[in-house]
């Protein structure tokens, strides 16, 4: 059954000349498991939008040709978990949309009740969404758009905000879906979408391309970072590892929260040398942001714990250690302070100027850092901390949001700062793009930071269950 | 017996109705009188939890201090500057007291489900102030983490290049654009098509919360005019 079909579809946001989408022709159809993928700003969001009568209804905008939407339940779950939840439990957040018709109260509790099962949320139903991990709010939203038994499911990126463990759990979770159900998807975990959908459309300057294989995952594709890793990148950087006193040195790390059962951090302890990337990799809560916020002075620290150029950053003041550091946050606009590129690159240093054209922002000079696009606000965000000319550079989750190419781009992005020699701290939940950088990853586990163990395997497909109370 | 939990709303007017009065006194005894009734309503009728009442009502409780000893220093010509301060002192205080008191005493979500449910606030208001309460520890950990950005940016020196207003734009902007997310989740999953919706969570007006605010508005008149008979209430607006 066709559940919606597009025809020569072209769609423009208000104020600009340029279609994002044009001439698209697209049908979906009931049990279809389509992949739309694509570079940023290509409009797979938009198109996402356009199908599940967001735009231009709620975003504004112009739409010409034929869009003929022929299902009657849908439901959306989009990128942020944080920016999808309304309501203060659990029970009420996967009872909106049913809430939202109408629906008979009881006839309601038993859907949820259902879902809450489904999904293993029982124990949480009268918790705040938002005091729970991303990745439960994302199986929330999920379970929200599932209690409508939808006919077609809108996906847009929803695991850009997970990391390797609940991703996985989420495409499982997709697996139990009725086969009927029609999923279009948005999505750049390549290796996690790929076994699970049947078709794959890449958007290309807003216009569709069907395509008969699945594409590459980030591992494998592309001619990015990881082809110069064998080749000219430890060519080109000569890490003193061992011939002087590390960047930064962590010893003995420890930290409870006062309502924590266990220390979130025991014993932790690594050492950082110029020329080096090393990566903390861990689930939600294991205890990543913790530490980054002890090395930023965000929490209070023992004595004799954190050493910046051999000097024990807990007796000294923040004013002689951030000298030494440049600290770029999940949001690379916390770093803005300025109303143009060019402001932002003349007052983080002499060589900001000078290092746009690398970044390739010297055609943005006079922009606004707000209105680029987000792989645009990394890039300066990058070309700021090279400009800042400091040791050491703590990256917070680099990747969130950003999709496939922009993540190749950002990997690429790094080899100037190694080949400046500076030392780069990244925490991260992203295995497959820290796989593809020359560095040493250490998971946090039950506080205790161990190596990483190989690349775990594809995702099992599960039996279907029927998704009907 | 079922214990009497009061309706949100119910206890709003409640506190209201005993508020009025001391709006409307510039004596001493009549802040007094409500107060002591705006506490007994509050232990016995709406459970209040002592220790989160005082944690609030001591920092705001300077705010009546310094008014008692503005007027004690800087009294009015011909004004007894004690007995004003005294008088005023009794009257600021009984008000914050009454308020914390329902603020301590409700939850901010029932609150906004009674809206909803029993004032008809549209429900699009109603969800963006859940969204909104929601986005309040958010901001605060935002507030933090641009705080510490832009220090580390300009070396822990407090530089001339970061303008101190650039906080607030930051911040702001986040907040616009999480709004604009919101916005969008509650339209995909259909707020705003709906004309009349249910409510899994309900927070019903009962009779017994009709008779509740009956009693009160009666007892607080009651006591009002024995103060005015008695010449006790002395009427001053503001």
């Amino acid at each position: 059954m066709t559940l919606l079909r597009l025809k020569d579809l072209s769609f423009r946001f208000r104020g600009t000349k340029k279609a994002i989408l044009s001439n698209i022709n697209l049908e979906v159809r009931s049990g279809d498991r389509i992949l739309l993928y694509g570079d940023s700003g290509s409009g797979k969001s938009t198109l996402l939008g356009v199908m599940a009568a967001l735009a231009p209804e709620y975003v504004g905008g112009e739409l010409s040709g034929v869009r003929e939407l022929f299902y009657t339940r849908m439901g959306v779950v989009l990128q942020n978990p944080e920016a999808q939840i309304i309501t203060p439990t659990v029970e009420e957040e996967i009872a909106f949309p049913l809430e939202n018709q109408g629906m008979d109260p009881d006839l309601i509790r038993r859907k949820v009740g259902f879902q809450l099962k489904n999904f293993q949320l029982e124990a949480l139903k009268t918790r705040l969404p938002l005091s729970l991990s991303g990745g439960e709010c994302q199986r929330i939203s999920l379970a929200s758009a599932l209690v409508q038994e939808p006919e077609i499911l809108f996906l847009d990126e929803p695991t850009s905000y997970l990391d390797e463990d609940r991703a996985r759990q989420f495409f499982a979770d997709l697996e139990k879906l009725p086969a009927t159900t029609a999923v279009v998807l948005v999505e750049h975990r390549f290796e996690l979408a790929a076994p699970f959908c049947t078709q794959w459309f890449r958007l290309v300057h807003g216009a569709v391309e069907v395509q008969a294989t699945a594409p590459s995952p980030f591992l494998s594709g592309g001619p990015g970072f990881q082809n110069q890793v064998g080749g000219g990148f430890w060519g080109t950087t000569t890490p003193t590892a061992g011939a002087e006193e590390p960047i930064l040195r962590v010893r003995g790390l420890s930290h409870r929260y006062p309502e924590g059962e266990r220390a979130i951090l025991d014993g932790v302890g690594f050492t950082l040398r110029r020329g080096e990337i090393l990566a903390i990799q861990g689930s939600s809560g294991s205890g990543k942001t913790t530490l980054l916020k002890k090395l930023l002075g965000l929490l209070k620290s023992e004595r004799d714990t954190i050493y910046i150029h051999g000097d024990d950053i807990t007796l000294s003041k923040p004013q002689r250690y951030y000298r030494y550091m440049a600290y770029l946050s999940q949001n690379p606009e916390h770093l803005f302070v300025s109303d143009t590129v060019r402001g932002e690159l003349e007052s983080a240093g002499p060589e900001g100027l000078a290092l746009a054209r690398r970044f390739r922002l010297d055609h943005l000079l006079d922009r606004n850092p707000w209105k680029l696009s987000e792989g645009e606000k990394r890039r300066l965000s990058l070309c700021i901390a090279l400009a800042l000319d400091r040791d050491l550079i703590l990256m917070d989750e680099p990747t969130y949001g950003l999709d496939q190419e922009s993540r190749r781009e950002l990997a690429d992005l790094l080899l100037p700062l190694l080949e400046a020699q500076r030392a780069l701290l990244i925490v991260s939940h992203d295995t497959p793009f820290l796989r593809t950088l020359p560095c040493r990853i250490l998971r946090l586990t039950q506080g205790r930071l161990v190596d990483l163990p190989p690349p775990l395997e594809a995702p099992r497909r599960v039996d279907p269950v029927e998704a009907r109370p | 017996m079922i214990p009497f939990v009061p309706n949100p709303l119910a206890l709003l007017i409640a506190e209201l109705s005993l508020m009025v009065p001391v709006l409307l006194a510039i004596d001493p005894y009549t802040p007094l009188v409500f107060f002591v009734m705006g506490l007994v309503n509050a232990v016995a009728v709406g459970k209040l939890r002592v220790i989160q009442f005082l944690k609030i009502l001591v920092p705001l409780s300077t705010v009546s201090l310094s008014l008692f000893f503005m007027n004690l220093l800087f009294p009015a010509q011909g004004v007894n500057g004690l007995a004003r301060g005294w008088a005023v002192f009794l009257r600021s205080f009984s008000l914050i007291s009454l308020s914390t008191a329902y603020i301590t005493m409700v939850s901010p979500y029932d609150v906004i489900r009674a809206l909803m449910q029993n004032w008809r606030l549209p429900y699009r208001i109603g969800y963006a102030l859940f969204a909104g309460w929601n986005t309040i520890p958010l901001i605060r950990r935002d507030i933090e983490l641009i705080q510490k950005a832009q220090d580390i940016r300009s070396g822990g020196q407090k530089s001339k290049k970061i303008p101190l207003s650039r906080l607030p734009v930051t911040l702001l902007s986040g907040i616009i654009l999480h709004g604009e997310r919101l916005s969008l989740s509650m339209a995909a999953r259909g707020l705003d098509r709906c004309k009349k919706r249910s409510f899994v969570v309900l927070v019903p007006w009962k009779r017994s919360d009709t008779v509740y605010d009956i009693l009160i508005i009666l007892t607080a008149a009651l006591w009002w005019i024995l103060l005015i008979h008695f010449h006790v209430f002395t009427f001053e607006l503001g």
